[in-house]
Protein backbone atom coordinates (compact mmCIF):
# COMPACT_ATOMS: atom_id res chain seq x y z
CA UNK A 1 0.00 0.00 0.00
CA UNK A 2 1.21 3.37 -0.90
CA UNK A 3 2.94 5.40 1.90
CA UNK A 4 1.19 8.59 0.96
CA UNK A 5 -1.07 9.75 3.60
CA UNK A 6 -4.95 9.45 2.75
CA UNK A 7 -5.10 13.33 4.05
CA UNK A 8 -3.69 16.59 4.48
CA UNK A 9 -3.40 18.24 7.66
CA UNK A 10 -5.94 20.74 7.20
CA UNK A 11 -8.09 23.66 9.32
CA UNK A 12 -11.78 23.71 8.69
CA UNK A 13 -13.86 26.22 10.13
CA UNK A 14 -16.48 25.14 12.76
CA UNK A 15 -19.60 26.53 10.17
CA UNK A 16 -18.85 24.13 7.67
CA UNK A 17 -17.73 20.89 9.69
CA UNK A 18 -21.42 19.81 9.30
CA UNK A 19 -21.87 20.00 6.29
CA UNK A 20 -18.34 17.87 5.67
CA UNK A 21 -19.20 15.22 7.45
CA UNK A 22 -23.31 14.78 6.53
CA UNK A 23 -22.63 15.09 2.36
CA UNK A 24 -20.09 12.52 0.65
CA UNK A 25 -18.36 13.61 -1.89
CA UNK A 26 -18.64 12.28 -5.44
CA UNK A 27 -16.86 9.48 -6.65
CA UNK A 28 -14.90 11.04 -9.31
CA UNK A 29 -14.32 13.89 -7.07
CA UNK A 30 -12.48 11.38 -4.70
CA UNK A 31 -10.77 9.42 -7.88
CA UNK A 32 -9.22 13.14 -8.81
CA UNK A 33 -8.35 13.67 -5.05
CA UNK A 34 -6.67 10.03 -5.21
CA UNK A 35 -4.44 10.98 -8.61
CA UNK A 36 -3.02 14.05 -7.19
CA UNK A 37 0.66 13.46 -7.19
CA UNK A 38 2.15 13.58 -3.43
CA UNK A 39 4.07 17.07 -4.32
CA UNK A 40 0.83 18.83 -5.64
CA UNK A 41 -0.02 21.78 -3.70
CA UNK A 42 -4.24 21.76 -2.84
CA UNK A 43 -4.29 25.28 -3.74
CA UNK A 44 -3.01 25.58 -7.08
CA UNK A 45 -6.59 24.45 -8.55
CA UNK A 46 -5.66 21.92 -10.98
CA UNK A 47 -7.77 19.37 -9.63
CA UNK A 48 -10.36 21.51 -7.32
CA UNK A 49 -10.47 24.50 -5.90
CA UNK A 50 -8.74 24.68 -2.39
CA UNK A 51 -11.77 24.76 -0.49
CA UNK A 52 -13.18 21.40 -2.02
CA UNK A 53 -9.37 19.70 -1.76
CA UNK A 54 -9.24 21.12 2.08
CA UNK A 55 -12.72 19.56 2.73
CA UNK A 56 -12.62 16.44 1.03
CA UNK A 57 -9.53 15.98 2.96
CA UNK A 58 -11.23 16.36 6.41
CA UNK A 59 -13.83 14.36 5.02
CA UNK A 60 -11.69 11.14 4.68
CA UNK A 61 -10.70 11.54 8.46
CA UNK A 62 -14.43 10.75 9.42
CA UNK A 63 -15.81 8.75 6.38
CA UNK A 64 -14.45 5.34 5.83
CA UNK A 65 -16.41 4.51 2.87
CA UNK A 66 -14.82 7.50 0.88
CA UNK A 67 -11.47 6.68 2.46
CA UNK A 68 -11.70 2.94 1.18
CA UNK A 69 -12.79 4.56 -2.37
CA UNK A 70 -9.31 6.90 -2.10
CA UNK A 71 -7.23 3.49 -0.53
CA UNK A 72 -8.36 1.38 -4.03
CA UNK A 73 -7.63 4.66 -6.31
CA UNK A 74 -3.78 5.28 -4.90
CA UNK A 75 -3.16 1.49 -5.23
CA UNK A 76 -4.70 1.32 -8.54
CA UNK A 77 -2.13 4.42 -9.26
CA UNK A 78 0.75 3.09 -7.96
CA UNK A 79 0.02 -0.36 -9.07
CA UNK A 80 -0.03 1.62 -12.60
CA UNK A 81 2.73 3.56 -11.83
CA UNK A 82 4.55 0.47 -11.01
CA UNK A 83 4.40 -1.52 -14.24
CA UNK A 84 7.73 -0.24 -15.57
CA UNK A 85 8.14 -0.93 -19.29
CA UNK A 86 11.68 -2.81 -20.19
CA UNK A 87 14.28 -0.55 -21.62
CA UNK A 88 15.10 -1.09 -24.99
CA UNK A 89 18.56 -2.75 -25.18
CA UNK A 90 21.78 -0.39 -26.38
CA UNK A 91 21.63 1.15 -29.55
CA UNK A 92 17.91 1.56 -29.77
CA UNK A 93 17.52 5.16 -29.78
CA UNK A 94 20.84 5.60 -31.76
CA UNK A 95 19.59 3.46 -34.39
CA UNK A 96 15.57 4.71 -34.23
CA UNK A 97 17.20 8.48 -35.00
CA UNK A 98 19.34 7.26 -37.45
CA UNK A 99 16.63 5.92 -39.09
CA UNK A 100 14.29 8.43 -38.37
CA UNK A 101 16.45 10.64 -40.18
CA UNK A 102 17.57 8.21 -42.96
CA UNK A 103 13.60 8.50 -43.41
CA UNK A 104 13.67 12.34 -43.97
CA UNK A 105 16.31 12.31 -46.70
CA UNK A 106 14.36 9.15 -48.16
CA UNK A 107 10.41 10.51 -48.89
CA UNK A 108 9.58 8.18 -50.67
CA UNK A 109 10.84 4.78 -48.58
CA UNK A 110 9.44 6.24 -45.36
CA UNK A 111 5.92 6.21 -47.32
CA UNK A 112 6.17 2.38 -48.24
CA UNK A 113 7.57 2.03 -44.63
CA UNK A 114 4.30 3.50 -43.50
CA UNK A 115 2.15 1.23 -41.93
CA UNK A 116 -0.82 0.38 -44.03
CA UNK A 117 -3.78 -2.09 -43.69
CA UNK A 118 -3.36 -5.27 -45.21
CA UNK A 119 -5.46 -7.06 -47.59
CA UNK A 120 -6.80 -10.49 -46.82
CA UNK A 121 -6.66 -13.04 -49.80
CA UNK A 122 -10.33 -12.82 -50.63
CA UNK A 123 -9.69 -9.02 -51.29
CA UNK A 124 -6.49 -9.48 -53.33
CA UNK A 125 -8.02 -12.11 -55.46
CA UNK A 126 -8.91 -10.35 -58.93
CA UNK A 127 -11.79 -11.27 -60.81
CA UNK A 128 -11.56 -10.39 -64.91
CA UNK A 129 -14.87 -8.83 -66.30
CA UNK A 130 -13.87 -9.78 -69.33
CA UNK A 131 -12.11 -12.77 -71.16
CA UNK A 132 -8.59 -12.32 -71.09
CA UNK A 133 -8.19 -12.20 -74.95
CA UNK A 134 -11.24 -9.33 -74.81
CA UNK A 135 -8.77 -7.13 -71.94
CA UNK A 136 -7.30 -4.07 -73.67
CA UNK A 137 -4.22 -3.01 -72.46
CA UNK A 138 -4.24 -1.83 -68.91
CA UNK A 139 -2.35 1.20 -68.02
CA UNK A 140 0.29 0.32 -65.94
CA UNK A 141 0.75 3.57 -63.83
CA UNK A 142 -1.20 6.56 -62.21
CA UNK A 143 0.00 8.50 -64.37
CA UNK A 144 -0.47 6.84 -67.50
CA UNK A 145 -4.21 6.18 -66.04
CA UNK A 146 -4.23 10.15 -66.02
CA UNK A 147 -2.40 10.49 -69.50
CA UNK A 148 -5.44 8.33 -70.56
CA UNK A 149 -8.01 10.82 -69.29
CA UNK A 150 -6.49 13.95 -70.64
CA UNK A 151 -6.41 12.38 -74.54
CA UNK A 152 -10.21 11.22 -73.97
CA UNK A 153 -10.73 14.99 -72.63
CA UNK A 154 -9.17 16.44 -75.47
CA UNK A 155 -10.90 14.21 -78.21
CA UNK A 156 -14.37 15.30 -76.64
CA UNK A 157 -13.45 18.52 -76.96
CA UNK A 158 -12.22 18.12 -80.77
CA UNK A 159 -15.58 16.52 -81.39
CA UNK A 160 -17.38 19.30 -79.29
CA UNK A 161 -15.55 21.89 -81.90
CA UNK A 162 -16.54 19.92 -85.48
CA UNK A 163 -20.56 20.36 -84.44
CA UNK A 164 -20.40 23.51 -83.57
CA UNK A 165 -18.21 24.34 -87.08
CA UNK A 166 -20.69 22.24 -88.92
CA UNK A 167 -23.29 23.86 -86.94
CA UNK A 168 -22.62 27.07 -88.26
CA UNK A 169 -21.51 25.97 -91.63
CA UNK A 170 -24.69 24.92 -92.55
CA UNK A 171 -26.57 27.84 -91.15
CA UNK A 172 -24.62 29.77 -93.90
CA UNK A 173 -25.84 27.48 -96.28
CA UNK A 174 -29.74 28.01 -95.06
CA UNK A 175 -29.02 32.08 -95.21
CA UNK A 176 -30.40 34.20 -98.28
CA UNK A 177 -27.40 36.09 -100.43
CA UNK A 178 -25.72 38.81 -99.14
CA UNK A 179 -23.83 38.22 -95.59
CA UNK A 180 -26.04 36.84 -92.48
CA UNK A 181 -25.84 36.88 -89.17
CA UNK A 182 -24.99 33.28 -88.16
CA UNK A 183 -25.64 32.13 -84.31
CA UNK A 184 -22.92 33.44 -82.78
CA UNK A 185 -23.78 36.83 -84.70
CA UNK A 186 -20.52 36.97 -86.78
CA UNK A 187 -20.96 37.57 -90.61
CA UNK A 188 -19.98 34.84 -92.93
CA UNK A 189 -20.15 36.63 -96.27
CA UNK A 190 -22.46 34.64 -98.90
CA UNK A 191 -22.46 34.17 -102.81
CA UNK A 192 -24.86 32.42 -104.71
CA UNK A 193 -26.71 30.82 -101.63
CA UNK A 194 -23.29 29.02 -100.48
CA UNK A 195 -20.76 30.74 -98.22
CA UNK A 196 -17.32 32.62 -99.68
CA UNK A 197 -15.21 30.00 -100.56
CA UNK A 198 -11.86 31.57 -98.62
CA UNK A 199 -14.36 32.19 -95.45
CA UNK A 200 -15.13 28.36 -95.50
CA UNK A 201 -11.53 27.42 -96.02
CA UNK A 202 -10.66 29.49 -93.32
CA UNK A 203 -13.20 27.51 -91.21
CA UNK A 204 -12.10 24.19 -92.34
CA UNK A 205 -8.19 25.02 -91.32
CA UNK A 206 -9.12 26.32 -87.37
CA UNK A 207 -11.30 23.24 -87.32
CA UNK A 208 -8.69 21.02 -88.72
CA UNK A 209 -10.63 19.65 -91.07
CA UNK A 210 -10.63 19.10 -95.02
CA UNK A 211 -14.16 20.40 -96.92
CA UNK A 212 -14.18 19.91 -100.56
CA UNK A 213 -15.82 22.41 -102.86
CA UNK A 214 -19.23 21.73 -104.77
CA UNK A 215 -19.02 20.57 -107.80
CA UNK A 216 -21.16 23.25 -110.27
CA UNK A 217 -22.25 20.39 -112.64
CA UNK A 218 -24.29 19.18 -109.35
CA UNK A 219 -25.72 22.21 -109.18
CA UNK A 220 -26.63 22.56 -112.41
CA UNK A 221 -28.36 18.94 -111.97
CA UNK A 222 -30.61 20.32 -109.09
CA UNK A 223 -32.01 23.07 -111.46
CA UNK A 224 -32.86 20.79 -113.78
CA UNK A 225 -34.58 18.35 -111.58
CA UNK A 226 -36.57 21.41 -109.88
CA UNK A 227 -36.88 22.81 -114.36
CA UNK A 228 -38.41 19.52 -114.54
CA UNK A 229 -40.81 18.92 -111.64
CA UNK A 230 -42.17 22.23 -112.85
CA UNK A 231 -43.04 21.06 -116.93
CA UNK A 232 -44.54 18.28 -115.21
CA UNK A 233 -46.87 20.27 -112.55
CA UNK A 234 -47.46 22.94 -115.70
CA UNK A 235 -48.56 19.55 -117.86
CA UNK A 236 -50.83 18.39 -115.12
CA UNK A 237 -52.44 21.75 -114.86
CA UNK A 238 -53.05 21.61 -118.62
CA UNK A 239 -54.55 17.95 -118.47
CA UNK A 240 -56.81 19.30 -116.28
CA UNK A 241 -57.73 22.22 -118.10
CA UNK A 242 -58.51 20.32 -121.16
CA UNK A 243 -60.51 17.62 -119.21
CA UNK A 244 -62.65 20.31 -118.32
CA UNK A 245 -63.25 21.75 -121.62
CA UNK A 246 -63.84 18.42 -123.19
CA UNK A 247 -67.03 16.70 -123.51
CA UNK A 248 -68.38 13.06 -122.26
CA UNK A 249 -67.26 11.50 -125.17
CA UNK A 250 -63.99 12.92 -124.86
CA UNK A 251 -63.71 11.97 -121.28
CA UNK A 252 -65.13 8.80 -121.91
CA UNK A 253 -62.25 7.82 -124.35
CA UNK A 254 -59.40 9.61 -122.40
CA UNK A 255 -60.68 7.06 -119.37
CA UNK A 256 -59.78 4.31 -121.88
CA UNK A 257 -56.70 4.83 -121.75
CA UNK A 258 -55.98 3.20 -118.51
CA UNK A 259 -52.36 2.71 -118.94
CA UNK A 260 -51.81 6.63 -119.30
CA UNK A 261 -53.86 7.54 -116.47
CA UNK A 262 -52.33 5.30 -113.94
CA UNK A 263 -48.61 7.03 -115.58
CA UNK A 264 -50.48 10.24 -115.28
CA UNK A 265 -50.68 9.84 -110.93
CA UNK A 266 -47.30 8.89 -111.10
CA UNK A 267 -46.11 12.15 -112.32
CA UNK A 268 -44.34 10.40 -115.86
CA UNK A 269 -43.86 13.58 -118.17
CA UNK A 270 -43.16 11.10 -120.88
CA UNK A 271 -47.01 9.15 -120.56
CA UNK A 272 -48.49 12.79 -120.07
CA UNK A 273 -47.47 14.29 -122.87
CA UNK A 274 -48.60 10.79 -124.56
CA UNK A 275 -51.86 11.66 -122.88
CA UNK A 276 -52.20 14.65 -124.07
CA UNK A 277 -51.35 13.68 -128.01
CA UNK A 278 -54.34 11.31 -127.56
CA UNK A 279 -56.21 13.79 -126.35
CA UNK A 280 -55.91 16.17 -129.08
CA UNK A 281 -56.17 13.86 -131.71
CA UNK A 282 -59.64 12.64 -130.59
CA UNK A 283 -60.33 16.46 -130.41
CA UNK B 1 12.80 22.91 -17.79
CA UNK B 2 15.40 25.73 -16.81
CA UNK B 3 15.25 29.29 -18.50
CA UNK B 4 18.56 28.04 -20.04
CA UNK B 5 16.88 24.68 -21.48
CA UNK B 6 13.87 26.37 -23.03
CA UNK B 7 16.03 28.93 -25.35
CA UNK B 8 18.16 26.11 -26.32
CA UNK B 9 15.03 24.11 -27.30
CA UNK B 10 13.41 27.05 -29.04
CA UNK B 11 16.54 28.04 -30.55
CA UNK B 12 17.29 24.50 -32.01
CA UNK B 13 13.38 24.29 -33.06
CA UNK B 14 13.68 27.61 -34.98
CA UNK B 15 16.95 26.32 -36.83
CA UNK B 16 15.17 23.38 -37.72
CA UNK B 17 12.33 25.20 -39.05
CA UNK B 18 14.75 26.86 -41.44
CA UNK B 19 15.65 23.41 -42.75
CA UNK B 20 19.08 22.47 -39.89
CA UNK B 21 18.58 18.99 -40.45
CA UNK B 22 21.50 18.62 -37.79
CA UNK B 23 19.11 20.38 -35.20
CA UNK B 24 16.25 18.07 -35.73
CA UNK B 25 18.36 15.41 -35.39
CA UNK B 26 19.38 16.47 -31.58
CA UNK B 27 15.41 17.19 -30.85
CA UNK B 28 14.78 14.02 -32.16
CA UNK B 29 17.12 12.04 -29.91
CA UNK B 30 15.80 14.38 -27.11
CA UNK B 31 12.22 13.51 -27.47
CA UNK B 32 12.36 10.06 -28.56
CA UNK B 33 12.15 7.97 -25.24
CA UNK B 34 9.19 9.77 -24.16
CA UNK B 35 7.15 9.67 -27.44
CA UNK B 36 8.00 5.99 -27.90
CA UNK B 37 7.01 5.18 -24.29
CA UNK B 38 3.87 6.54 -24.57
CA UNK B 39 3.34 4.82 -27.73
CA UNK B 40 4.41 1.46 -26.52
CA UNK B 41 1.82 1.82 -23.82
CA UNK B 42 -0.88 2.49 -26.52
CA UNK B 43 0.14 -0.14 -29.16
CA UNK B 44 0.38 -3.83 -29.40
CA UNK B 45 3.38 -4.77 -30.32
CA UNK B 46 6.69 -2.88 -29.93
CA UNK B 47 7.42 -2.92 -33.80
CA UNK B 48 4.09 -1.41 -34.11
CA UNK B 49 5.42 1.52 -31.50
CA UNK B 50 8.43 2.08 -32.94
CA UNK B 51 6.66 2.18 -36.45
CA UNK B 52 4.54 4.92 -35.45
CA UNK B 53 7.28 6.57 -33.23
CA UNK B 54 9.08 7.01 -36.26
CA UNK B 55 6.19 8.45 -38.35
CA UNK B 56 5.74 10.83 -35.60
CA UNK B 57 9.18 12.87 -36.09
CA UNK B 58 8.85 12.21 -39.80
CA UNK B 59 5.02 13.99 -39.80
CA UNK B 60 6.68 16.58 -37.57
CA UNK B 61 9.36 17.17 -39.41
CA UNK B 62 7.71 17.57 -42.47
CA UNK B 63 4.79 19.83 -40.67
CA UNK B 64 7.86 22.04 -39.24
CA UNK B 65 6.18 25.04 -41.33
CA UNK B 66 3.36 24.74 -39.63
CA UNK B 67 4.56 24.79 -36.00
CA UNK B 68 3.48 28.56 -35.16
CA UNK B 69 4.80 27.80 -31.11
CA UNK B 70 2.08 28.39 -29.24
CA UNK B 71 2.52 25.31 -27.50
CA UNK B 72 5.71 23.77 -26.63
CA UNK B 73 7.43 21.71 -29.39
CA UNK B 74 7.14 18.70 -26.64
CA UNK B 75 3.53 19.39 -26.63
CA UNK B 76 3.10 19.43 -30.44
CA UNK B 77 5.05 16.08 -30.73
CA UNK B 78 2.84 14.55 -27.71
CA UNK B 79 -0.20 15.86 -30.09
CA UNK B 80 1.50 13.95 -33.27
CA UNK B 81 1.68 11.09 -31.51
CA UNK B 82 -1.90 11.07 -30.01
CA UNK B 83 -3.34 11.70 -33.39
CA UNK B 84 -1.42 8.51 -35.21
CA UNK B 85 -2.00 6.34 -31.95
CA UNK B 86 -5.68 7.34 -32.66
CA UNK B 87 -5.59 6.09 -35.93
CA UNK B 88 -3.83 2.97 -35.28
CA UNK B 89 -6.61 2.21 -32.87
CA UNK B 90 -8.96 2.94 -35.47
CA UNK B 91 -7.07 0.65 -37.84
CA UNK B 92 -7.24 -2.28 -35.28
CA UNK B 93 -10.71 -1.86 -34.57
CA UNK B 94 -11.44 -4.02 -38.08
CA UNK B 95 -9.77 -6.61 -36.79
CA UNK B 96 -11.72 -8.48 -34.32
CA UNK B 97 -10.60 -8.72 -30.66
CA UNK B 98 -10.94 -10.72 -27.54
CA UNK B 99 -12.68 -8.11 -24.71
CA UNK B 100 -10.95 -8.50 -21.60
CA UNK B 101 -14.62 -7.87 -19.98
CA UNK B 102 -16.27 -9.91 -22.54
CA UNK B 103 -19.91 -11.32 -21.23
CA UNK B 104 -19.99 -9.14 -17.82
CA UNK B 105 -20.87 -5.87 -16.47
CA UNK B 106 -23.70 -5.95 -18.91
CA UNK B 107 -26.47 -5.58 -15.46
CA UNK B 108 -24.15 -2.93 -13.60
CA UNK B 109 -26.59 -0.80 -12.51
CA UNK B 110 -24.28 1.91 -11.26
CA UNK B 111 -23.64 3.58 -8.14
CA UNK B 112 -26.49 2.57 -5.13
CA UNK B 113 -28.22 6.08 -4.94
CA UNK B 114 -27.48 5.72 -0.88
CA UNK B 115 -24.33 5.98 0.92
CA UNK B 116 -24.61 2.99 3.00
CA UNK B 117 -24.84 1.23 -0.60
CA UNK B 118 -22.08 2.90 -2.37
CA UNK B 119 -20.06 1.85 1.16
CA UNK B 120 -21.42 -2.15 0.96
CA UNK B 121 -20.33 -1.82 -3.10
CA UNK B 122 -17.17 -0.64 -2.37
CA UNK B 123 -16.02 -2.45 0.71
CA UNK B 124 -17.13 -5.50 -1.50
CA UNK B 125 -15.39 -4.41 -4.69
CA UNK B 126 -12.74 -3.14 -2.25
CA UNK B 127 -11.53 -6.54 -1.46
CA UNK B 128 -11.24 -8.51 -4.90
CA UNK B 129 -9.40 -5.53 -6.48
CA UNK B 130 -6.55 -4.26 -3.69
CA UNK B 131 -6.09 -8.13 -3.27
CA UNK B 132 -5.48 -8.60 -7.04
CA UNK B 133 -3.19 -5.76 -6.98
CA UNK B 134 -1.27 -7.22 -4.57
CA UNK B 135 -0.96 -10.39 -6.23
CA UNK B 136 1.99 -10.97 -7.77
CA UNK B 137 -0.14 -11.31 -11.72
CA UNK B 138 -1.07 -7.98 -11.28
CA UNK B 139 1.22 -6.71 -13.77
CA UNK B 140 -0.60 -8.85 -16.45
CA UNK B 141 -3.47 -7.95 -15.49
CA UNK B 142 -3.07 -3.88 -15.51
CA UNK B 143 -1.91 -4.13 -18.39
CA UNK B 144 -4.87 -6.24 -20.00
CA UNK B 145 -6.74 -3.90 -18.29
CA UNK B 146 -5.21 -0.57 -19.61
CA UNK B 147 -5.24 -2.09 -23.23
CA UNK B 148 -9.04 -2.73 -22.97
CA UNK B 149 -9.68 0.76 -22.38
CA UNK B 150 -11.14 2.74 -25.13
CA UNK B 151 -8.45 5.13 -27.01
CA UNK B 152 -9.47 8.47 -25.11
CA UNK B 153 -9.34 6.94 -21.72
CA UNK B 154 -6.11 5.33 -21.91
CA UNK B 155 -4.49 8.27 -23.40
CA UNK B 156 -4.94 10.52 -20.50
CA UNK B 157 -4.45 7.33 -18.04
CA UNK B 158 -0.76 6.57 -20.06
CA UNK B 159 0.10 11.05 -19.74
CA UNK B 160 -1.42 11.21 -16.34
CA UNK B 161 0.35 8.27 -14.79
CA UNK B 162 3.71 7.28 -16.84
CA UNK B 163 3.83 11.11 -17.81
CA UNK B 164 2.88 13.59 -14.87
CA UNK B 165 0.91 15.73 -17.22
CA UNK B 166 -1.17 17.93 -15.60
CA UNK B 167 -4.92 17.70 -16.87
CA UNK B 168 -4.56 21.56 -18.26
CA UNK B 169 -1.60 20.14 -20.31
CA UNK B 170 -3.37 16.96 -21.00
CA UNK B 171 -6.29 18.85 -22.47
CA UNK B 172 -3.79 20.66 -24.54
CA UNK B 173 -2.42 17.32 -26.51
CA UNK B 174 -6.02 15.79 -26.79
CA UNK B 175 -7.23 18.92 -28.08
CA UNK B 176 -9.77 18.83 -25.13
CA UNK B 177 -11.24 20.98 -22.21
CA UNK B 178 -9.41 20.43 -18.68
CA UNK B 179 -12.69 19.09 -17.66
CA UNK B 180 -13.06 16.53 -20.36
CA UNK B 181 -10.01 15.20 -19.58
CA UNK B 182 -10.78 15.06 -15.96
CA UNK B 183 -13.81 13.09 -17.23
CA UNK B 184 -12.00 10.79 -19.22
CA UNK B 185 -9.42 10.04 -16.45
CA UNK B 186 -12.36 9.23 -14.10
CA UNK B 187 -14.29 7.00 -16.59
CA UNK B 188 -11.20 5.16 -17.23
CA UNK B 189 -10.50 4.75 -13.78
CA UNK B 190 -13.73 3.86 -12.80
CA UNK B 191 -13.41 0.94 -15.74
CA UNK B 192 -10.14 -0.53 -14.78
CA UNK B 193 -11.68 -0.92 -11.46
CA UNK B 194 -14.77 -2.68 -12.52
CA UNK B 195 -12.17 -4.85 -14.96
CA UNK B 196 -10.04 -5.60 -11.64
CA UNK B 197 -12.79 -6.57 -9.84
CA UNK B 198 -14.51 -8.96 -12.38
CA UNK B 199 -13.51 -12.63 -13.50
CA UNK B 200 -10.77 -12.22 -16.36
CA UNK B 201 -11.18 -14.72 -18.79
CA UNK B 202 -7.78 -16.55 -19.15
CA UNK B 203 -5.87 -14.56 -16.56
CA UNK B 204 -5.86 -16.56 -13.07
CA UNK B 205 -5.24 -13.67 -9.97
Amino acid sequence: MSARPLWRPVVVREEDREAIMSHCPSEDVLTLYASTRPDTDPDDGELMDGWTARSVAEHLTLCTACRSAVEIDLALATALRGDRLEEPGDGFWDEMADSVMRSIDEPEAAAEARPRRRASADEAEVIPLRRPGQLGRVPATPTERRNTTWLWAVAAALALAVSVGAYVMQRGEDGAGGTPSHGGGLPVPVADGLPDAAAAAAAAAALGISLEPIDPGALAEVDALELGGAAVDSGASSLRRELQGANADDVEAALGYDDAISELFELDAEALEDILVALESKT
Amino acid sequence: MNRVAAREAEDLVRRSVAGDQEAFSILVRRHQPEIYRFLRRNCRTDEDARDQCQLTFLRAYRNLSGFEGRASFRTWLFRIATNLARNYHRDRARKPEVSLTEGEGKGDSGSPATAAGRERQLEAKAATVLERLESGENREILRRAVETLPPRQRAVVVWRIYHDLTFAEIAEVEQITANNAKVSYCHAVKNLKRTLASPVPGVTP
